[in-house]
């Protein structure tokens, strides 16, 4: 091994603390870069794996329902409430004017209990008109589900043919969901046949309250695609007049509503990124600017015993490319440590669907926040090698001893 | 190798007037020949050595290196006994080439603390002799240098836990690492005790009795006891010191 090879390396092996923190300087911004780019990703996924399933024009919910954030959750999150109305509202409905196919679903919620296998969201629907749930299970599963059979959202920890029990029932998992980054990712669905068992045996258990409605005709909401060139807000409001105890609202102005949201929140986070790109770019300058100056002497002191100017530059840049490379591997792994795992509580917070990108992408990013850490470490120092490389050896030699 | 120094001046701009800091040296450095360089303070002596030692361009003048046989590359035509290309003009040669003459062919220790501090003693010791070749082939040497240093039980430490002393053998030791032909030292002995001092004057005396050119520059007026040429440099202006001519002090 050559010693002046070697030198990047020893440097900072051992100059341990100013390794640590120019390291520290270079992590946060690939930092930034990484994860930044796998949020705007995962908000961007979230929102695209929202619209294929938001296959209804309108959604209609007990009056009692109707305040505007469980609306949201119910359309956006895959929330599911626990309320409930008639099923003859259903026939109501679709007897309005305009509009088109109609299909009901019902929320239950299961207890730790001992009765119950865990403690989830159930939703039924009815196979027989459902157009927004079923499509989206038919990518896993294409069969028919047969009586007490259910099928898992992707957070959910049982496998096909596993067995679950709710309120005593025992039920078989006909299909495991993939990820959509919503609630629909904690929750299990079931047909109507099952969940008219389910819902029996939770009265018998004395859970869900549904007060006066005949347990066997209860539904939680209604989605409902308007016909052919019917208005869709004047179908909502159509309604809204015609049935009594229910809201009718539309779902795409609230998709449009967290669109423009997360547009904004994209652009947030690339300012963000732009931000914290110029400073760190600009504390990189200042830090190798530093080092550099502070060691002029020890240049010189190579270029006494030989070293030509071009390999000088050559050990320099080395050296502040071992440290960009490396801070930018071990930033960019905080950041997919952070992001990744926690992707689920990110989401809530932000109240936002948020599904993480595949691991091609997630290779893709990293590649990018290296490169871009590293080329933010040679231009932010290129000046300073230059300059290092041309310096009058005699002057360097003067400076303190 | 003979050194050669030809009416070399340099000048410098203090605010905007010209500053002459050496003035038309002449000066001759020869294989087993220890040349001492005394004067005072400011008075030019690291502006002409390190104009020799090819670190410093002059103003105006050269400095001229006779290799004494010829230059493998410029080899005579057999037969004809002509030479070619015997001497070379230092400042003549691009960076790349100087860089190399001067790792092939000066050991240098420049004035005041000049270790690799993240390296140890031995890894100092080695490096002149990495940057165009392998370590494998100076290994043996450096042990040798450290041994006769005699600081080969400080192998394994860092400069900052070397006391003076110790610091300018190692980078003698370091300096002779690749064989050179001319050997400069600037002030090697300041901040050392006379014992210390001493010693550093007897290794250089042997190391010019081994043929390499030693040039020194020092304050101490003991290191006529053991030179072979002696000049002194005043306000840039350099004078040779014949044997026995030692102006008296303050004179
Ligand atoms: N690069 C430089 N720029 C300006 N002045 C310089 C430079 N190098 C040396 N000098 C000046 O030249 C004079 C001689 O310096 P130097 O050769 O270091 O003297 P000595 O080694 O004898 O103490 C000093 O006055 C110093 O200030
Ligand atoms: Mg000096």
């Amino acid at each position: 091994m050559r010693i002046f090879r070697k030198l990047p390396i020893l440097n900072l092996c051992r100059r341990p603390v100013r390794s640590a923190m120019l390291l520290c300087i270079a992590a946060l911004l690939s930092f930034t870069v990484f994860g930044g780019a796998v949020m705007v990703s995962g908000l961007r996924r979230g929102m695209a794996s929202l619209e294929d399933r938001l296959g209804a024009d309108i959604l209609v919910v007990p009056e009692e329902a109707a305040r505007k954030n469980d609306l949201e959750s119910i359309v956006l999150q895959g929330s599911t409430g626990y309320f409930y109305m008639d099923d003859s509202k259903l026939d109501e409905i679709a007897a309005v004017d305009g509009v088109g196919q109609s299909t009901s679903q019902i929320f239950l919620a299961s207890l730790a209990a001992s009765c119950c296998s865990a403690k989830v969201q159930l939703m039924g629907f009815d196979p027989a008109t459902d157009f927004t749930v079923l499509p989206w299970i038919r990518k896993s599963y294409t069969e028919d589900l047969k009586e007490m059979e259910i099928v898992v959202g992707s957070d959910i920890t049982s496998d096909e043919g596993d067995t679950l029990t709710f309120y005593d029932t025992d039920c078989t998992v006909a299909a495991k969901l993939t990820r959509t980054g919503t609630n629909y990712d904690r929750c299990v669905f079931a047909g109507a046949d099952t969940i008219r068992v389910l819902t029996a045996s939770s009265v018998g258990k004395k859970l869900n309250q549904f007060k006066e409605i005949d347990p066997n005709h209860v539904v939680s909401c209604v989605l409902v695609n308007v016909n052919e060139g019917a208005d869709i807000d004047q179908v909502a409001s159509a309604i809204n007049d015609s049935v009594d105890g229910v809201t009718a609202v539309r779902t795409t102005s609230m998709v449009s509503g967290i669109a423009a949201n997360l547009s904004g929140i994209s652009h947030l986070v690339r300012i963000l990124i732009a931000g914290v790109f110029i400073l760190a770019f600009i504390i990189l300058m200042i830090a190798f600017t530093m080092l550099i100056n502070e060691r002029k002497r020890e240049f010189a002191i190579l270029r006494v015993f030989g070293v030509s100017r071009r390999s000088l530059a050559g050990s320099v840049w080395s050296e502040i490319l071992l440290i960009c490379l490396t801070g930018a591997l071990a930033g960019s792994a905080a950041a997919a440590l952070v992001t990744l795992p926690f992707s689920g509580a990110l989401r809530s917070r932000l109240d936002m669907p948020m599904l993480s990108p595949g691991i091609g992408t997630i290779l893709l990013y990293l590649l990018l926040a290296v490169l871009i850490c590293a080329a933010a470490g040679t231009l932010s120092s290129f000046w300073n090698v230059s300059r290092v490389s041309r310096a009058d050896i005699s002057l360097a030699l003067r400076q303190e001893r | 190798m003979i050194l050669t120094a030809d009416k070399i001046s340099r000048s410098f701009l203090r605010g905007s007037r010209e500053f002459c800091a050496v003035k038309e040296a002449d000066i001759t450095l020869e294989g087993g020949k220890l040349t001492v360089l005394r004067g005072r303070s400011g008075s030019g002596k690291t502006t002409l050595l390190n104009i020799l030692a090819g670190l410093q361009p002059p103003s105006s003048g050269r400095v001229l290196a006779d290799y004494g046989v010829p230059k493998p590359e410029n080899a005579p035509e057999p037969g004809t006994g002509q030479r070619t290309e015997f001497v070379t003009d230092l400042y003549s040669m691009d960076d790349r080439t100087l860089s190399r003459f001067r790792n092939d062919h000066y050991g240098i220790v420049p004035q005041g603390q000049s270790a690799v501090a993240t390296l140890t003693v031995f890894e100092n010791i080695l490096l002149p002799g990495t940057i165009y070749g392998q370590d494998n082939s100076v290994r043996e040497r450096a042990h040798e240098l450290m041994e006769r240093m005699g600081i080969t039980d400080l192998k394994g430490s860092f400069p900052k836990e070397l006391s003076g002393g110790e610091m300018r053998r190692m980078a003698i030791a370091r300096a002779l690492i690749r064989d050179p032909k001319v050997l400069f030292a600037d002030e090697p002995t300041s901040d050392l005790d006379d014992d210390n001092r001493d010693t550093l004057f007897r290794i250089l005396r042997q190391i010019a009795d081994e043929g390499k050119a030693v040039f020194v520059v020092t304050h101490e007026r003991s290191a006529s006891e053991y030179s072979d040429d002696m000049y002194l440099m005043d306000a840039g202006v350099l004078r040779k010191v014949e044997p026995g001519q030692e102006p008296a002090r303050g004179q």
